[in-house]
């Protein structure tokens, strides 16, 4: 590998292999990220998601493989000095507020109270927060305190970003926030890897995706490419009443093999939606299923994952 | 090691003693109590002032007609007074059986029965005087007291009563054909048979005890090394568990913070937050309101010395607190243990009761436990005001078992941390 490409290269994950308790949470996982991307780690809870997080973090040591940060280990102060890491749960201290929340950790990567508090306020005003600034942290909301962790992540200016889940949680508008607010930090360089299982997200952001489930990376690749590979032209979506959605599905599946069925509503991959969409209602009513809404749509990551897994992201 | 990210710990958690009333409870309210308990209760200030009535049956059965009988001891009796105030309150009975009942119920202290022929006997040079008393135990305590208060009195009485039949024997010894040498030698023997051992005695207090402000200086000390062991145990237990639970850790280790860096703050912001309640409580217990009276001098090397064993006690109480933390599942489990086992040592190991309160094998918790020597120590130079000489064998004590605890400490959260970065 040449040096310029390794340098290019902020993170590398090698062969990496995480075991506890008999548990293999994470099996064999390698990746590279480049530097400036957004790199999405798409999965279900407990697909390993975090636990690999924690590792490229710093906080955790694997059981077998590699993981260079910044061309270092992970566990390096001076590595650690470029890297903010966001857990999914808010890390603040209840009886500080806001703002002695961003003095404690900022002062932990050296920086001036002044730059820091300067650099705060422009980030909890970008996230409509500002006037939370000398609140408790023990008196925000769920969302107002995953939103004052992102100001504590930021505010370090780091080189890499590392947020696991950072919306989970969260309602439209704070999310479109951090999504907004994410999108500027990525146009100004910032590599940021991002753990998710909000499809909607990780389309958004993500430069490339690797879609985990069960401790390994499944599919790696760019959004469009990785539907090229694994999502149909158009998936045909009918919701039938809440109580025959098995049964849809049931006869469904006596004609399509690519049916996947969820809660509210049964989605069947198609090459050819036109021809599809009649015979299916027809299919169905025949049945006496009362169909709902039917509806043609392009796929989304969410059908890569079904089509890879069987199982829908949010099961 | 960065000195602004230690620094960064202890201004955070100085901000958690004003912001967190449950904390400032534990660090100085409870405590505090302790101190007020013992200076208006256990040790109020009339302290030595005051004397006990004892409540007094007599069953006299004296129908003795001499000059001295059971009637006039009674009458002795309930004018005696000790400091203003009657000694005895004294109620007659008819007979030793009503007597007894009154006892059994716990209307009565002791009760005295004074028998036929007392009188005859006790004026009768050459008679044995008897009288019979009953010491009533609603607690050990009030049966030692009242069996030393009657037993004090009749020992006054029966000392009088040789003096006089000495007196009596003089005169009659006078009265004798024999040589002044011969009375002489009467006299003395006479002397030696009735009062074998002449015995005084007389309180004499440490120095430290001689008034009710040193007691409660002794207490102030106490109630500081209380809430080390409690406060003490439970933020070294809690140093890196409640990080956990509050998901900070995470966070913390993704930071340039070294695990050294972490220790250091972590540690000097607990010993802060302890020293700051240590000194409120000296400041309180020495206040007017409490009136405690605690030697210092920042010019004396050896009370300089007491403040260094003050630091050393409240960082092997945080030591002790890491081994705690270690077989505790969660914080609330650790903080729990913690402080019902330091409540315990601080009553146990001589820290707030005195050592000689304990039953034997108690005592030696208080020989083995680091912490209480630091306490004891430290109270020795500023309640006792014991010399610097004296105090060199303590010293080495206290710096090799704290130095000794902290490396335990170091190697118990090192593995604390290790066990937590594996899930």
């Amino acid at each position: 590998m040449s040096n310029k490409k390794m340098e290019n290269e902020i993170i590398i994950v090698k062969e990496v292999t995480k075991s506890y308790n008999g548990f293999t949470a994470l099996n064999s996982v390698s990746f590279t990220v480049k530097s400036g991307e957004v790199y999405v780690v798409l999965g279900p809870n407990g697909a390993g998601k975090s636990t690999l997080f924690n590792i490229i973090a710093g906080v955790m040591k694997p059981s077998s493989g590699s993981v260079k940060v910044l061309g270092d280990a992970p566990s390096n102060p001076s590595t650690r000095l470029k890297i903010s890491y966001l857990p999914p749960t808010p890390p603040l201290y209840p009886w500080l507020t806001v703002m002695e929340n961003i003095d404690f950790y900022s002062s932990l990567y050296g920086l001036s109270r002044n730059d820091a508090r300067k650099e705060a306020m422009e980030l909890l005003e970008i996230l409509g927060i500002k006037d939370l600034s000398n609140k408790l942290a023990s008196k925000l909301s769920t969302g107002q305190g995953k939103l004052a962790s992102i100001v504590l992540a930021l505010v370090v200016r780091p080189e890499l970003l590392i947020l696991d889940e950072p919306t989970t949680g969260l309602d439209p508008g704070m999310r479109r926030n951090i999504i907004n607010l994410l999108r500027k930090q990525a146009s100004n360089k910032t590599t940021i890897l991002m753990a998710t299982h909000l499809i909607d997200e990780a389309e958004e952001l993500a430069n490339r995706v690797a879609i985990m489930d069960k401790g390994r990376i499944i599919a790696e690749g760019g959004v469009e490419e990785l539907k090229k590979l694994y999502a149909p032209p158009a998936v045909l979506v009918i919701k039938p009443s809440e109580e025959n959605v098995k049964k849809a599905s049931d006869v469904l599946k006596r004609h399509w093999s690519n049916i996947y069925s969820s809660n509210d509503e049964v989605r069947l991959h198609t090459e050819n939606p036109d021809e599809d969409m009649p015979k299916a209602v027809l299919m169905l009513s025949e049945n006496g299923i009362r169909i709902l809404s039917v509806s043609v749509d392009k796929p989304t990551l969410e059908d890569v994952f079904l089509k890879l897994t069987g199982r829908r992201l949010t099961e | 090691m960065r000195l602004k990210a230690i620094a960064s710990f202890i201004i955070r958690d100085l901000k958690l003693i004003v912001r967190d009333k449950s904390l400032v409870f534990w660090l100085i309210a409870w405590p505090l109590i302790w101190i007020f308990m013992t200076a208006y209760i256990f040790v109020p200030p009339a302290t030595g002032e005051g004397t006990v009535t004892i409540k007094l049956g007599v069953v006299n059965m004296d129908n003795s007609q001499v000059s001295f009988n059971g009637s006039l001891l009674i009458t002795i009796m309930k004018e005696v007074k000790y400091n203003g105030s009657n000694l005895f309150n004294i109620k007659l009975y008819s007979s030793e059986e009503e007597a007894l009942q009154a006892l059994r119920k716990g209307e009565l202290d002791a009760v005295i029965i004074v028998p036929d022929g007392f009188g005859y006997n006790a004026t009768n040079i050459m008679r044995e005087t008897r009288l019979i008393a009953y010491i009533g135990s609603r607690t050990p305590q009030s049966a030692q007291i009242t069996s030393s208060i009657i037993t004090n009195f009749f020992n006054g009485f029966s000392k009088e009563l040789s003096l006089k039949r000495m007196d009596t024997l003089q005169k009659i010894i006078e009265q004798l054909p024999i040589s002044e040498e011969g009375k002489q030698w009467f006299n003395i023997s006479i002397r030696g048979i009735m009062r074998p051992l002449n015995m005084t005695f007389e309180k004499v207090y440490p120095e430290a005890f001689e008034t009710r402000a040193r007691i409660l200086g002794w207490y102030t000390i106490g109630a500081v090394g209380m809430m080390f062991l409690y406060s003490g145990f439970n933020s070294g237990a809690s140093l890196i568990v409640s990080e956990k639970e509050r998901g900070t850790l995470k966070k913390l280790f993704s930071t340039p913070l070294t695990e050294g860096e972490f220790l250091t703050g972590g540690f000097l912001s607990q010993l802060t937050m302890l020293l700051i309640s240590a000194l409120i409580l000296i400041i309180v217990g020495t206040s007017p309101v409490i009136g405690a009276s605690i030697a210092f001098n920042p010019f004396n090397p050896a009370h300089l010395l007491a403040i260094i064993f003050i630091v050393c006690g409240a960082l092997m109480s945080m030591s002790i607190g890491s081994l705690i933390s270690l077989i505790s599942k969660t914080w609330s489990s650790a903080s729990n243990l913690a402080t019902v086992l330091g409540l315990l040592l601080s009553f146990t190991t001589g820290v707030w009761f005195p050592i000689e309160w304990m039953p034997q094998p108690i005592r030696v918790l208080a020989i083995i436990f680091p912490p209480a020597w630091s306490i004891e120590a430290s109270r020795r130079i500023l309640v006792f005001e014991t010399v610097m000489e004296t105090l060199i064998l303590d010293a080495i004590k206290i710096f090799s078992s704290t130095i000794l605890l902290l490396t335990v400490a170091l190697i118990s959260y090192r593995t604390m941390i290790r066990r937590y970065s594996e899930y």
